[in-house]
């Protein structure tokens, strides 16, 4: 928490919790932090402008392009590789639910796989160097591929040890058993939401009659609610 | 900087800069919020401030390892006249350019990691909290920017790929330097969440002044790294129904997790606050640790030869003509014809003579006293060949010129096209016994397309400077 004003927006503490400790009266004086962290702005700033400088004022560095590069590649992140990532995050966690081990190997699989194809890329698609065979000289197509296999083969059998593992291993049964605990835990307390859930919808129908009843009866009666 | 110390002139401007970045901007209206600037778009799971702090370290350091060793490349290739670039150690420039491309290689995927955990936070609302925020954010443009080009030119450029306008080596240089200042500020800008991620604060690190010291410069005591942590920590215990995880993501999860912590004790509650390593953490690290150890396994053949059968990515593999690789052909340079003129001499030029003190054909260079020497040839494109040349020292010719080996010097290529035409001789390299004019390799003539008739060889010393096709060695005028 912040001895300046925190913005509304920002503010708020989440709910269940307490909130911070929040140092009340002056701040104490951090010089520790100061002598190392004004310097190191000021010797960012200074390489910031000497790459800026570099980039727009070299001969041979075409900032247009150079530019265009970077923003590309940013953008190929951000709302590329980014997006596709949380899809893939999203459908592996849904898919793999009951399995959290499953899910992880899975995950990691794709992950590992997806380096290796970014990293095989610039070699697979090279236009290469015309007339000299000692560049590039692999069949990268099919290293990739044995590659692939190699981490495919290996995330299953990351999968199959966290399955069966469980049933094996001491620290895993008891780590399985902590795991069917808590999941027990959640189940309880999802019926226990339910059960009150029902008990309020209950409770405010009643009233909602009630109230209805009540209407009803001073309509009878001639008087408007 | 902080509220009740520094006083006088230092004490008021911090107090102003303070207040410019604690400024708040309006923000925009909230119907705008939709898809994944929701916080409950990113619930759970590894989005949280240890993890992208670990992961910040390891990509961090990958990043300083290549920019360390990228400074070294670059004094090798374009070395100040002050700089005597040292001869020694001989596999210097092996070991420094094997690391950077490796290093670079193994950055993909940390930087993708560290850029997921944090991924969640591209989407934060309001968008611009204060100016301070806005500054802070604004920041990140070049940094990120920065580092994926860098990764992305540098795989392009170890297979020899250039499909834009610029010169690699200019811009990469450029960039590095970018990058480089980024993260300084960035480092400093986040030194405060860093001392208040959760994971210290459970070792008994008070949460201190950290929020008003961070206000100077990141502006408002930010949340520590990644605010995610606020959604799934409330989900997980048990209150997300009584707030919603939206307002919980707006909160400041380190020091709200500190103090449940340093109060509770639970280890269900410090593993959601990531003082406790968690399943999903353990997995994603061990993931990103799969992979650094796949790509560099997939490609490192190229710098470690007994591994060369598992690279099955690796750009270059030793071979090749007489056993070594080439990365420019005669054919390419252009020099087929003149390389192979029977009237072919060596040149030896002092400054600014006009006819040169020693002219020496491929029989009088023979008819020299001979040497073999074991040299790795490393190229900037991290690949690198250890092999057997002989010829003349270079020491020699220069003697026999009656040339001071402490002057500055450059080798010049048949070559005469492109950035490496000529290149600089140092006094330590022009000394060193191990430095030859190379007629031979593996015990036979140099083929053409590894410099026929002779070629510059010499210890620590990057590939595109072992000039190829001599035609001369002369003082440098100036």
């Amino acid at each position: 928490m912040s001895a300046v004003p925190t913005p509304p927006c920002a503010g708020g503490t989440p709910p269940g919790t307490a909130p911070g400790p929040v140092p009340s009266g002056p701040v104490p004086w951090d010089p520790g932090g100061l002598v190392w962290r004004v310097p190191t702005v000021l010797a960012g700033l200074g390489c910031l402008a000497a790459g800026a400088a570099l980039l727009l004022g070299g001969r041979s560095t075409d900032p247009a392009s150079a530019l265009a590069w970077l923003l590309g590649v940013l953008v190929a992140h951000d709302a590329v590789l980014g997006p596709l990532g949380a899809g893939a995050a999203w459908l592996v966690v849904r898919l793999t639910r009951r399995r959290r081990g499953v899910g992880r190997a899975v995950a990691g699989g794709l992950f590992v796989a997806v380096c290796l194809v970014l990293v095989a890329v610039p070699a697979l698609f090279t236009p290469g160097v015309a007339g000299n065979p000692t560049a590039t000289p692999r069949n990268y197509g099919a290293g990739l591929a044995a590659a692939l296999a190699a981490v495919a083969i290996a995330t299953v059998a990351i999968a199959t040890a966290a399955t069966a593992g469980a049933a094996v291993h001491p620290e895993s049964r008891r780590r399985a058993g902590r795991w069917r605990r808590a999941s027990q835990e959640r189940r309880a307390d999802r019926d226990r939401r339910a059960v009150r859930w029902r008990r309020a919808d209950r409770d405010r129908r009643e009233s909602r009659e009630r109230r209805a009843g009540r209407w009803r009866r001073a309509g009878r009666a001639g008087r408007p609610h | 900087m902080t509220a009740g110390g520094g006083s006088g002139v230092g004490g008021a401007v911090r107090r102003m800069a303070a207040a410019v970045v604690a400024r708040e901007l309006p923000a925009p209206p909230r119907a705008l919020r939709r898809g994944p600037l929701r916080a409950v778009t990113w619930p759970h799971g590894v989005h949280e401030p240890r993890t992208a702090l670990l992961l910040g370290r390891a990509a961090g350091t990958a990043l300083a390892i290549c920019f360390v060793t990228g400074i070294v490349s670059h004094l090798h290739q374009h070395p100040p006249a002050w700089l005597d670039v040292p001869s020694r150690p001989v596999w210097g420039y092996r070991f420094t350019q094997g690391v950077h491309v490796a290093t670079g290689i193994a950055a993909v995927p940390l930087v993708l990691v560290k850029l997921w955990v944090v991924y969640p936070r591209l989407f934060t609302w309001p968008p611009l909290r204060t100016v301070g925020h806005a500054l802070e954010r604004l920041l990140l443009v070049p940094l990120v920017a920065g580092v994926l080009f860098e990764l992305t030119t540098g795989l392009l450029n170890i297979v020899q790929w250039y499909p834009w306008g610029f010169a690699f080596t200019a811009t990469h240089w450029a960039v590095a330097w970018l990058v480089v200042g980024a993260l300084l500020v960035h480092l400093a800008v986040k030194a405060p969440a860093v001392r208040r991620a959760p994971g210290r604060a459970a070792h008994g690190a008070a949460p201190r002044s950290a929020g008003a010291d961070g206000s100077a410069v990141a502006g408002e005591g930010e949340p520590a790294t990644v605010g995610e942590g606020g959604p799934a920590a409330a989900g997980e215990s048990g209150s997300a129904g009584e707030g919603g995880p939206a307002v919980a993501g707006e909160s400041e999860p380190a020091t709200a997790g500190i103090d449940r912590v340093s109060r509770g004790g639970d280890k269900e509650r410090a593993r959601d606050r990531g003082t406790e390593p968690s399943g999903d953490r353990r997995a994603l690290l061990l993931g990103a640790g799969a992979a650094v150890g796949a790509v560099t396994l997939a490609t490192i053949g190229q710098t470690v030869a007994p591994l060369s059968g598992l690279s099955v990515l690796a750009p270059r593999r030793a071979g090749g003509p007489q056993g070594v690789p080439v990365n420019r052909t005669a054919a390419a340079a252009g020099v087929a014809e003149v390389a192979r003129d029977p009237g072919w001499r060596l040149l030896v030029r002092g400054a600014g003579a006009d006819r040169p003190l020693l002219e020496l054909g491929l029989p009088e260079l023979a008819s020299l006293s001979q040497r073999t020497v074991v040299l790795p040839i490393a190229c900037v494109e991290g690949w690198s060949v250890r092999a057997s040349w002989s010829g003349v020292r270079l020491r020699d010719v220069l003697e026999l010129a009656g040339l001071d080996p402490g002057q500055r010097l450059r080798a010049v290529s048949l070559e005469t096209d492109g950035p490496y035409a000529t290149s600089p001789i140092g006094p330590s390299a022009a000394r060193d016994p191990l430095t030859l004019v190379a007629l031979g390799l593996d015990g036979h003539p140099l083929s053409l397309d590894h410099g026929y008739p002779a070629r510059l060889i010499a210890p620590d010393r990057p590939g595109v400077q072992q000039t190829k096709w001599l035609a001369a060695i002369e003082v440098v005028d100036g």
